[in-house]
């Protein structure tokens, strides 16, 4: 059952008391929260996405409620939560959602060492799977937005889940996290998909959330080989500069981008390496995404 | 002082450009950016280290002979950039 199948008010009743559950391939979270701009963008981003059964487990059980302090009658302040546990310093009452897509991100990064976790979009064309590991500023999710909203199959914007045995990419389908001018572009771009409120002032500026499209969300299952690693870099005044990398080179920029690479030790290290030899690299320097889409649908990464 | 592994791994990229040695005791990679002759050459020396095992992506040294590997390394000064 699709959550786009429950009324808003079952969803909004669900999510007060946190028996909401959402499968998301490779983890699953119930979400509770109060707040009600939060259950409207979460309805609205993921009413693709399948309900986890009110009796069925889930691998975390998060929330986003109100600060227990004497602020939220003053300046009131959220807190995310994973059970009992708050990882983070609360936030300003407006940045309640894209908190709570980070806490879903922190919760993976910290805890899911079943996989290869690298910070970094990953998308599909043509049964070839391209990861952009890549810090932020970079114009990664951009990019990002881009490609899935022009037939690539998004697997994930921020978070590139590589199995340990197969070497194959797991999606973790997500919304993407827009920053900045690029909200405005992208809705330019592309006026029909379905973007949250925007939260100022964060710790990465003015954000937004993109709903993601929903054949990615109908494929989280469906594994891909991984035929590059392309490191993006928005600069304005290039059109198109590419530039390979050699495996170790490779290996360094992947592993600067990996999430728990040294918590997995030798298997972190026989995966990394294995990614890097079944892959080639490349470093693009651009300013303009449909050259830059040309350069990655035909597919040749070794210049 | 470096503290002696049980056992190291060492990836031999494909394409030349270099070797990386994982020592999970000390969970760090270490990049061999050069010197990556003289590296197979003192691999090959040690009589009980099968070198055509070399030719495969990771190599996993027993702990017979990490000790003399891993000290060859240092002292050879090719243990060159901690990433």
């Amino acid at each position: 059952m699709q959550l786009k199948e429950l009324e808003y008010g079952d969803l909004s009743e669900k999510m007060r008391k946190g028996n909401i559950g959402i499968d998301l391939g490779v983890a699953s979270f119930r979400v509770k929260s109060k707040l009600p701009d939060v259950q409207k963008v979460f309805y609205e981003l993921y009413s693709d996405y399948s309900i986890v059964g009110q009796d069925d487990p889930t691998d975390f059980q998060v929330s986003i409620q109100h600060s227990f302090s004497l602020r939220r009658w003053f300046k009131p302040q959220i807190s995310f939560s994973l059970d009992q546990y708050t990882p983070f310093l609360p936030l300003p009452r407006s940045q309640a959602y894209p908190l709570l897509e980070w806490g879903m991100n922190w919760c993976m990064a910290a805890h899911q060492h079943n996989f290869l976790l690298i910070h970094g979009a990953i998308l599909e064309k043509n049964d070839e799977a391209l990861i952009f590991p890549a810090p932020p500023g970079s114009g990664k999710s951009t990019l990002c937005a881009y490609l899935a909203n022009s037939g690539w199959r998004l697997l994930s914007d921020e978070m590139t889940v590589i199995n340990l045995e197969t070497g194959l990419a797991h999606p973790f389908v997500r919304p993407i996290c827009l920053k900045n001018n690029s909200i405005d572009l992208v809705k330019e771009w592309f006026p029909d998909v379905v973007v949250s409120n925007i939260a100022k002032d964060t710790s990465k500026g003015t954000v937004a959330h993109v709903k993601p499209p929903e054949r990615s969300v109908l494929d989280l299952y469906k594994t891909a080989k991984v035929r590059a690693i392309v490191l993006p870099h928005f600069t304005p005044d290039k059109k198109l500069d590419i530039y390979t990398l050699n495996k170790i080179q490779a290996y360094e920029s992947l592993s600067s981008n990996a999430f728990n690479e040294g918590m997995l030790g030798v298997q972190g290290f026989k995966a990394m390496t294995r990614l890097i030899e079944q892959t080639d690299t490349v470093e693009i320097f651009y300013n303009d995404l449909n050259s830059v889409m040309e350069f990655l649908t035909e597919g040749v990464f070794t210049l | 002082m470096f503290h002696v592994s049980p056992s190291v791994f060492i990836y031999n990229a494909s394409d030349q450009s270099g070797v990386l040695v994982f020592v999970p005791a000390l969970g760090k990679v270490v990049t061999l950016t050069s010197k990556v002759g003289f590296v197979l050459l003192a691999l090959k020396s040690e009589e009980s280290f099968d070198f055509t095992t070399f030719n495969s992506r990771i190599v996993e040294i027993e702990s017979a002979q990490v000790k003399e590997v891993w000290h060859t390394l240092i002292s050879e000064g090719i243990l060159i950039e901690e990433i």
